[in-house]
């Protein structure tokens, strides 16, 4: 028969293998999501209700401090204290794993052949657990739940971890903290120089000033209180030093003060002037993941402007990436999304899944260098992405195609055909300079859908439905053939200014050329039939 | 008729990607710069010339003020155009003056030196890139049809002359009444394009109607209307 030691050791072996069933693994996985990444919305929605539960529970204290409480506002009370006590409950469930401990060490006793001992394991778990209950954190959980305590109103100080617990929910708190930290050493010297003045202090004032009968110093801690008070350079002017002494004192102390100010607050903003730059970074990473069917810059030197603020008038999501700190202040001062990094590395597209929120990288740094290794990598990490690149050399043109790009664009090429037009049609050069900068009268692709209004009805019909747009062609899927120029386009082909007749078919796109309003009005009205019929 | 002369005062990617289209346009040009920027240029047989543009002799000596039709300002740096503008444009009040400015604080300060046409490059990338991104299949249309030579498109000026065949004419009736198949998009008139104006209103001389049609762009004196359509 086995013995009580046995089956204890059953029942934990067979409660560990249940915690190994899929369903308690997303159990737990998801409650720590919750508690701890930082990136889930579960997490921002949990922080916010428990900032306001926080909030309402202090509020109701300080309401007790001269009022009756209303019985509501008890069970308020009580509710929230459970809800933070299953908080500090499930944080340490959270914490650790604790059954794999547990078989991990039972597999190893049966590898090697010995007898499997529960309680070394049990105390390998507790050992984790007290890690857990030892952290700063968790302390301050634990004590902020104490308050509610009523029969032990010495216990109302704790009500200041209630406060304190505010750090765990709040980022910016967080940041604090954060940035005090690594300021440790300096807050350190300056903690061990305050301490040391004013233990000089006060014990040199106690000495002068104890036995003078005009003084207010009459214990250690009134010395400590006023050269604490004097230090800080807040005055009350409840404890003033009488004797020559003692005044000789305040002097010194109260230039010590000034010392010490001065030092506390270029220590915190050296500490945050440095942290600046990251804490603006993350709130950019912060931004982007939530930014899905973006646009990613690479490079934001002229063209790049160009490109984000014509992308930006469009409310396209878009995020920059450029390696000069300038160009990243200035796109950001414009409200633009950007970061100081190099596009070329994979980590740097890797974070927060930049080349997969990107539908489209556009790579035009000053260098083509640059510009085909962006691309080189983008392509690498993303098949399907979308790459469109500059070439400010004529060489490089292939050099980008080959290294993954779909499209690649040149000044030269441009400002070429632009130089022949200025040669022999000076006047309407400048349309074609707005046509090619993508301003001017306006181009729209609009599809002939299945229940348009134009389907299977030849050219001429849009002359009815929208005579202030002009037909600048078409093109087709299929090799439909009609007189007038044709010209080939990707596996489809372009209609250029096709006759009256040409009959338009669905999946046909149209290029209509017109003003910005016209065009828009033309779409929706086009919809709209569809809609209605 | 008389062949344009044209000076093209840079010659590096720019200069000699607009030599190129030239030199298919068979214009008379002379690439000019510095004589070690011009080795490429003399390499595939453009007319060179070295001068130092900061001497007004020697501006003068090229022609300018003298027997050139048109001034390109393709020099690497703004400054080197803004000035050479100012200096172009005291010598040959009237001649065109095209430069190209690399910033866009340049555009307003080339046109108060006195040039006639600015080419921003960079913003004419940073157009074309956003309507990839924007519009891919109507950039796409654009870069085949305006880009590819002979093969392709070209805009078309169609000068409305007191006595011409064009005088009088309602644009309705103009796309029928010329041989080759252009496509109208609008008037020129003082300056100014008006995009699809009133069909039925007769044109008036010192108008130039606007059109885009087969092939590059056609030499002057190619214009159907002059073809007696």
């Amino acid at each position: 028969m086995p013995t009580l030691p046995d089956r204890a050791t059953r029942w934990m072996l067979a409660l560990c293998r249940l915690a190994e069933t899929p369903r308690y693994q997303h159990l737990k996985g998801w409650l720590r999501v919750l508690l701890h990444d930082d990136h889930s919305r579960h997490k921002q929605t949990f922080d916010s209700a428990m900032i306001v539960l926080i909030m309402v529970t202090i509020g109701c204290f300080l309401y007790e401090v001269h009022h009756r409480l209303p019985v509501w506002a008890l069970w308020l009370e009580r509710v929230a204290v459970g809800i933070f006590a299953l908080e500090y409950l499930l944080r340490l469930w959270v914490h650790d794993d604790s059954h794999r401990l547990i078989l991990r060490d039972y597999q190893n006793a049966a590898a090697s052949d010995q007898r499997f001992r529960l309680l070394p394991s049990i105390a390998r778990v507790a050992r984790s657990k007290w890690d857990y209950v030892a952290s700063p954190l968790a302390i301050i959980d634990l004590l902020a739940i104490l308050p509610s305590y009523r029969p032990l109103r010495m216990l109302r100080i704790f009500l200041l971890f209630r406060v304190i617990k505010l750090f765990r929910y709040t980022q910016s708190l967080k940041q604090l903290t954060q940035v005090l930290s690594e300021k440790r050493f300096e807050i350190y010297t300056l903690g061990l120089f305050v301490g040391f003045m004013v233990f000089a202090s006060a014990t040199g004032i106690y000495l002068m000033e104890a036995n003078d009968s005009r003084s207010e110093i009459n214990s250690f801690f009134d010395a400590v209180y006023w050269a604490v008070i004097t230090l800080s350079t807040v005055g009350y002017g409840d404890i003033t030093p009488q004797t020559t002494e003692g005044r000789f004192i305040t002097l010194i102390l109260i230039v010590s003060g000034i010392a010490v100010l001065s030092f506390s607050t270029s220590i915190i903003v050296s500490a945050f002037s440095e942290r600046l730059v990251v804490m603006r970074e993350r709130r950019v990473h912060l931004e982007v993941e939530k930014l899905h069917d973006m646009v990613l810059i690479c490079g934001y030197g002229r063209v790049g402007e160009v490109v984000a603020s014509r992308l930006q008038a469009d409310r396209q999501p878009l995020l920059i990436l450029d390696h000069h700190q300038s160009r990243v202040d200035l796109a950001q001062r414009r409200g633009l999304l950007a970061l100081h990094a190099d596009a070329s590395r994979n980590e740097v597209l890797e974070e927060a899944d930049i080349h997969r929120r990107a539908h489209t990288v556009v790579c035009i740094t000053d260098s083509d260098v640059s510009n085909v290794f962006i691309a080189l990598t983008v392509r690498q990490l993303n098949p399907a992405i979308r790459i469109i690149a500059r070439a400010s050399h004529t060489d490089s043109i292939d050099k980008l195609y080959r290294a993954g790009a779909d499209s690649v664009v040149t000044a030269n090429e441009m400002v070429g055909l632009l130089a022949a037009q200025l040669v022999n049609h000076p006047l309407s050069a400048n349309l074609l300079i707005h046509a090619l900068g993508g301003q001017g009268p306006g181009m729209e692709a609009v599809r002939v859908g299945e229940n348009s209004p134009l389907a299977h009805r030849p050219v001429a019909a849009l002359a009815d439905l929208a005579p202030q747009l002009l037909l600048f062609g078409v093109v087709t899927d299929d090799r439909r053939e009609a007189a007038g120029i044709c010209l080939p386009l990707r596996g489809r082909r372009f209609h250029f200014h096709p006759p009256s007749t040409f009959a338009l078919r669905p999946g046909d796109q149209l290029m209509l050329m017109g003003e910005g309003g016209q065009l828009l009005a033309f779409r929706k009205r086009v919809q709209g039939y569809r809609l209605t019929r | 008729m008389k062949t344009r002369r044209v000076v093209i005062f840079g010659s590096r990617e720019l200069g000699l990607a607009v030599a190129r289209q030239l030199r298919d346009l068979h214009c008379e040009f002379t690439l000019i710069d510095r004589a070690e920027h011009l080795r490429q240029a003399e390499i595939e047989g453009f007319a060179v010339s070295s001068i130092d543009y900061t001497r007004d002799s020697e501006l003068a000596s090229v022609g300018i003020g003298y027997g050139v039709d048109l001034i390109f300002c393709l020099l690497a740096e703004d400054a080197q155009n803004v000035f050479l503008t100012i200096a172009a444009r005291s010598l040959a009040p009237h001649t065109p003056i095209v430069a190209v400015a690399h910033a866009a604080d340049t555009v307003m300060k080339l046109h108060a030196a006195g040039a006639d046409q600015v080419i921003d490059p960079q913003g004419i990338v940073g157009g074309s890139i956003a309507r990839l991104i924007r519009q891919p299949l109507v950039a796409e249309v654009i870069q085949v049809s305006l880009f590819q030579g002979e093969r392709g498109l070209g805009f078309r000026e169609l000068p409305v002359t007191d006595g011409g065949v064009l005088v009088g004419r309602r644009l309705a009736e103009l796309e029928a009444l010329l041989a080759t198949p252009l496509l109208v998009l609008g008037v020129l008139e003082g300056g100014r394009f008006h995009f699809r104006v009133d069909w039925d209103e007769p044109l008036r001389a010192g108008q130039v109607v606007l059109a885009i049609g087969p092939g590059a762009v056609a030499a002057a004196g190619d214009d159907p209307s002059r073809d007696g359509a």
